[in-house]
């Protein structure tokens, strides 16, 4: 089956700046696929080269199998959401909606019908005849999708258009975004530095670091195996512990992440607390070892600074000098101090209920 | 009412003088037009309130004077001059905009070079090559001559119109299927309204009441201000009055009509971050 949209070998520069290095992607049809990196790192110009805006130095970029690399926007048959949503600010919500379906000469009638049928699925019907710069962000927000899928393109690209909401609205709007996605089974390509967002929408996410796809994989996967240090760091609420691997050679660490690691009064390492920050029910311990690496560990038990914790380590991926993942040691994965259960009573309590090791 | 404040106060002294200033000469223009002779132009001591009431001075003028010819040569003048800056100055203007904005404004700059050259200078040489091009004494040719100076105005102002719309809207509407035709003139073009105006207004205002190329260019079919200069230097003060009025009528009536869209209002919002 020829992938939905495809890019191959996509480099972009600006003067010294390279935005995207060597990009190579596909997608399948239906596929929910989030770009997620760091602001300012290439994200956005790379959607905008799939959109049309901006052109590839390098690469061809093919949708539906057809190359399009060259063609303009209008000729590429995508939609797009930007960040601030665009819309026409001299169209009401309807003519806004209705603009892309005049643009491919629906009869009137079928326009309208399209219309009240999108208004109702997103809620918006109410507002159709409000001028675009009456209504709430939340409710822009919704009309600029409607627009984006009120005709059916092959891809739909959208750059971070949760980003403008509260915390609150962006919730049920991340929500409602992942339900309209599947109820239309259509292909989305996803723009965020959110990684929250990432893990909520997308069946898979790519990370962009400095123009590079560092890793291309399910959310899980990216948690649990970050292909580099940069990924394993970028990704998850804290970044990533990091210590020498006693069985590999120069340079070599083991990485593992905090709920990696159970508190055990006979365990082998020590840290000496440093800082504690209380998150809801748990402590995030900020540690430092004997060897004077800085590590983060977690908690439910306060723990002062200057205490000393004892630990094991149950999980860990091993990197190489150049940051990169490599295979797991000989002893195999998994755990590489002992297993998870608890050995005292005490330890029990300190480390409270088991930690949920996706 | 509440009391004004010494800021206030002085802001209504400083908008009182400048309207008296403005509207002083215009009052003087009337109150000679409207009153017999005797009272203004032909007493040692003119009366500064009207005194009686006449159109003896406007209906001689017109009946002895062409005036049609002349307004209909201005007219003719003002609204190409209008519309050839908009029809040149939109493409140029919109096209500078996607420029970075120092060069845009640097390129612009460059097109005010007619503007810094005395305009006797320009108009002599291109006169005599009008006459072979068959322009002379025609109203395209004095159109196409005033476009040196209005031109770079109108793109001026229509570059920072251009400007003020966010980049995205353009995306937005090539994304969605509309080709650059339609994407300039469905969309950007009624959101850079307020500006399209004003460029057309000071574009036909500056054609109406220019001379130094009109008395040049068109001295066999000449245009409104020529022919106020004819009458002044032979003395006929009153018929000047009614040509100027007639002169300044079209002025107030365009200003009023289009000067709703000149606020701006329907450019604010409707984007965010």
């Amino acid at each position: 089956m020829t992938p939905r949209l495809e890019l191959r070998g996509i480099t972009k520069r600006y003067g010294k700046r390279v935005v995207a290095q060597d990009v190579g992607l596909s997608l399948r049809a239906g596929e929910f696929f989030v770009i997620l990196g760091p602001s300012g790192e290439g994200k956005s110009t790379l959607l905008r080269m799939v959109a049309g805006i901006e052109t590839p130095d390098a690469g061809s970029i093919l949708i539906d199998g057809r190359e399009v690399t060259h063609l303009p926007p209008n000729k590429r048959n995508v939609s797009m959401v930007f960040q601030n949503y665009a819309l026409y600010p001299n169209m009401n919500v309807y003519r806004n909606i209705a603009f892309p379906l005049k643009m491919q000469f629906f009869p009137p009638e079928e326009i309208a019908a399209k219309i009240q049928a999108i208004a109702k699925t997103l809620g918006i019907t109410d507002i159709l005849q409000s001028s675009v710069n009456r209504i709430s962000g939340g409710q822009q927000q919704r009309v600029a999708l409607a627009r984006a899928i009120v005709r059916s393109p092959s891809v739909f690209l959208l750059d971070e258009p949760l980003s403008n909401l509260d915390a609150r609205v962006r919730f049920t709007a991340r929500a409602e975004l992942k339900k309209i996605q599947q109820e239309l089974g259509q292909t989305f390509f996803y723009v965020t530095h959110d990684q929250k967002e990432a893990e909520a929408l997308s069946d898979r996410t790519g990370v962009l670091h400095q123009g590079r796809l560092e890793q291309v994989s399910t959310f899980e996967v990216l948690y649990n195996e970050p292909e580099t240090r940069w990924v394993g760091d970028f990704v998850g609420d804290v970044p990533m512990n990091y210590l020498p691997d006693p069985e590999g050679g120069v340079g070599e660490e083991i990485g593992f992440r905090p709920e990696w690691v159970v508190l055990d009064s006979a365990g082998p390492r020590s840290a000496m607390v440093e800082l504690s920050e209380n998150l809801g029910e748990t402590h995030y311990l900020v540690c430092v070892t004997p060897e004077g690496k800085k590590i983060i560990l977690r908690s439910v038990v306060r723990h002062g600074p200057g205490e000393t914790v004892r630990f094991r380590i149950v999980r860990a991926q091993r990197y190489g000098p150049d940051g990169r993942r490599m295979p797991p040691s000989p002893s195999g994965e998994g755990p590489v101090e002992g297993p998870l259960a608890l050995t005292t009573k005490a330890d029990a309590r300190a480390q409270g209920p088991p930690p949920t090791v996706p | 009412m509440k009391p004004l404040r010494p800021a206030r106060i002085t802001l209504y002294v400083a908008v009182a003088l400048l309207a008296v200033i403005i509207l002083y000469p215009i009052y003087i223009l009337f109150l000679v037009a409207f009153s017999p002779a005797h009272f203004t132009l032909d007493a040692l001591y003119p009366p500064q309130l009207p005194h009686a009431f006449t159109l003896q001075n406007l209906t001689t003028a017109l009946q002895s004077y062409n005036l049609i010819d002349p307004l209909f040569q201005s007219l003719q003048v003002a609204f190409l001059v209008a519309f050839i800056a908009l029809g040149l100055g939109i493409p140029a203007a919109y096209g500078l905009s996607r420029l970075p904005p120092g060069l845009a404004y640097g390129i612009t700059t460059v097109l005010f070079v007619a503007n810094i050259l005395p305009a006797l200078t320009i108009v002599v040489p291109i006169a005599a090559e009008f006459i072979s091009l068959g322009l002379y004494d025609t109203a395209v040719g004095l159109a196409l001559l005033q476009e040196l100076v209005v031109l770079p105005l109108a793109v001026f102002i229509l570059l920072g119109a251009f400007q003020s719309i966010p980049r995205e809207i353009e995306y937005q509407a090539r994304v969605d299927g509309a080709g650059l035709a339609r994407t300039l003139f469905g969309t950007l073009v009624p959101l850079a309204k307020a500006g399209i105006i004003a460029a057309f207004l000071l574009s036909w205002m500056f054609s109406w009441d220019e001379f130094t190329f009109a008395v040049i260019l068109v001295p066999i079919h000449p245009t409104l201000p020529v022919v106020i200069y004819d009458n002044i230097t032979r003395g006929n003060l009153l018929a000047t009055t009614a040509f100027a009025i007639v002169m300044t009528i079209p002025v107030i009536l365009l200003t009023v009509v289009l000067q709703k869209y000149l606020k701006g209002e329907e450019l604010a919002g409707g984007l965010k971050g």
